[in-house]
């Protein structure tokens, strides 16, 4: 439990933005806690107590995103339990709107951004998760913000087009 | 729509989100439900539990079958009826090493018996035990619990006590020491094996015309086929004094049947051929050193 308690906040935080709208994020962490704890023992050492917990928790969502596939996600439902917890409507909507656009991003740089920017682990501990270099990550989390963002405006993205087309006719 | 030039603060805003799951919820559910850290689970919920217990069970029954019934582990022990011998396996059984292992036939002193490794391995009768212990029940468990022991197969034929092995040694198992006890008081005892000379079995003869008649229900089984033939040897000496014996041989069971016999003379001169079943002319009738020729094909094969 005392591992446990020194990556609960960054898993839970995981938790909530990974299964945003599939699951409660309760469920997940309980479930996933759960396998960790019954195969404790197995594990070869214990700070992959965290690579295991995140494995387990994808695994889950995975798999209810299988049996899901045609209902598709309850975001409203999410989003009401967003702000519930959230200091008002709009801090609220700008998370509800980060999280569904993160769902846009491939997995891995999905992941990236989840455990570096929302869940608060250092680079180093990532890459070590992910069983890359602390570089490879660095590329990984500058090109899924800069993904990230080309998704957040897209009107913006537009717009540059077409003030660039604007430019190039005259 | 709003735009976001900068996703930092949308970044900070997630991080400031209260959790929904306190460490308190997960320690708390973890008390209810789960083990306790590092734990496994207890081995009796687990498949590999029942596994085990069905092997070991299973193994259990087996052996417990196996010593009720020693049939199923050992070799088959019975006899010509198709009789199991299992419950006769537990009778004594005096086994020595033969005297005269090499001869290719050997008569059975006192007490001694044939067997090592290829021959017949059942003890024979002291003659003066033989009141005591020659009974046929006595007898047929000690060869169950030889063939137990030995991993043999016996067929006792029910007429003539006769016995054969898978090495086609016959004997017959009543007969005492041969050379050793006077003749007349004795049944004969004879040996024809694999290697028996048709002149040992004339000898045999001439011997044995000092005493009673013996007949003798032969199966004979095919090493390589498994084929069983059954041979009848009937040697015939009304009277020890005697100077003429009756040889003749049946054979039944799906093969040529036919009973023939010579009478020759105590210097081995035929006296005098017939054929009871055909009625062949008697020139057509084999020889007694082809008869015994036949013996040993049988033997050999």
């Amino acid at each position: 439990m005392k591992e446990y308690e020194l990556i609960h906040e960054g898993f839970t935080r995981f938790c909530s933005s990974r299964c945003y709208g599939i699951m409660d994020t309760e469920d997940l962490v309980q479930e996933s806690v759960m396998v960790a704890f019954d195969n404790f023992e197995k594990m070869r050492e214990r700070k992959a107590l965290l690579a295991y917990l995140m494995r387990t928790a994808s695994n889950i969502l995975n798999s209810k995103l299988r049996r899901r596939k045609f209902h598709g996600f309850a975001d409203e439902a999410a989003f009401e339990q967003l702000k519930s917890l959230a200091p008002n409507p709009e801090v609220a909507a700008d998370i509800d709107l980060l999280y569904r656009t993160l769902r846009k991003l491939p997995t891995d740089t999905r992941e990236a951004l989840e455990l570096f920017e929302i869940a608060g682990f250092s680079i180093k501990e990532i890459a070590e998760m992910k069983g890359c270099t602390e570089s490879a990550m660095k590329v990984r989390l500058h090109r899924g913000r800069k993904r990230l963002k080309e998704e957040l405006t897209p009107q913006n993205a537009e717009l540059t087009k077409l003030m660039t087309s604007f430019f190039l006719f005259f | 729509m709003k735009r976001y030039y900068d996703i930092d603060p949308l970044f900070s805003q997630a991080r400031r989100l209260p959790m929904e799951v306190s460490i308190e919820q997960v320690q708390g559910f973890l008390a209810t439900s789960a083990l306790p850290a590092g734990a496994t689970k207890s081995w009796f919920y687990s498949l590999n539990f029942y596994i085990m217990l069905g092997i070991i069970t299973g193994a259990i029954a087996l052996l417990t079958i196996a010593s009720w019934s020693p049939q199923l582990t050992s070799v088959k022990a019975t006899n010509a009826k198709g009789l199991a011998l299992t419950e006769l396996h537990s009778m004594d059984v005096r086994i020595t090493e033969s005297a005269s292992e090499k001869t290719p036939f050997a008569f059975m002193p006192t007490g001694e018996t044939t067997s090592a490794s290829k021959r017949l391995t059942f003890p024979l009768i002291p003659h003066e035990e033989k009141q005591e212990v020659a009974t046929k029940t006595q007898l047929e468990g000690t060869l169950a619990k030889t063939a137990l022991e030995t991993k043999r197969s016996f067929i006792i034929d029910p007429v003539a006590d006769l016995l054969l092995m898978d090495d086609l040694m016959l004997t017959d198992f009543y007969g005492g020491g041969y050379s050793d006890l006077p003749v007349a008081d004795s049944d004969i005892a004879f040996m024809i094996t694999n290697d028996t000379a048709p002149e040992e079995v004339a000898r045999i003869l001439g011997e044995g015309r000092k005493t009673n008649v013996r007949i003798a229900n032969v199966k004979l089984k095919h090493k390589r086929n498994g084929e069983i033939k059954v041979m009848k040897i009937v040697f015939s000496v009304p009277h020890a004094d005697s100077d003429w014996k009756v040889f003749r041989i049946v054979e039944l069971k799906g093969f040529k049947t036919y009973e023939y016999g010579w009478t020759v003379d105590e210097n081995g001169n035929t006296i005098d051929f017939w054929d009871k079943l055909n009625n062949k002319d008697p020139s057509e009738v084999p020889s007694p050193e082809k008869a015994f020729s036949k013996v040993k094909y049988f033997c050999n094969n």
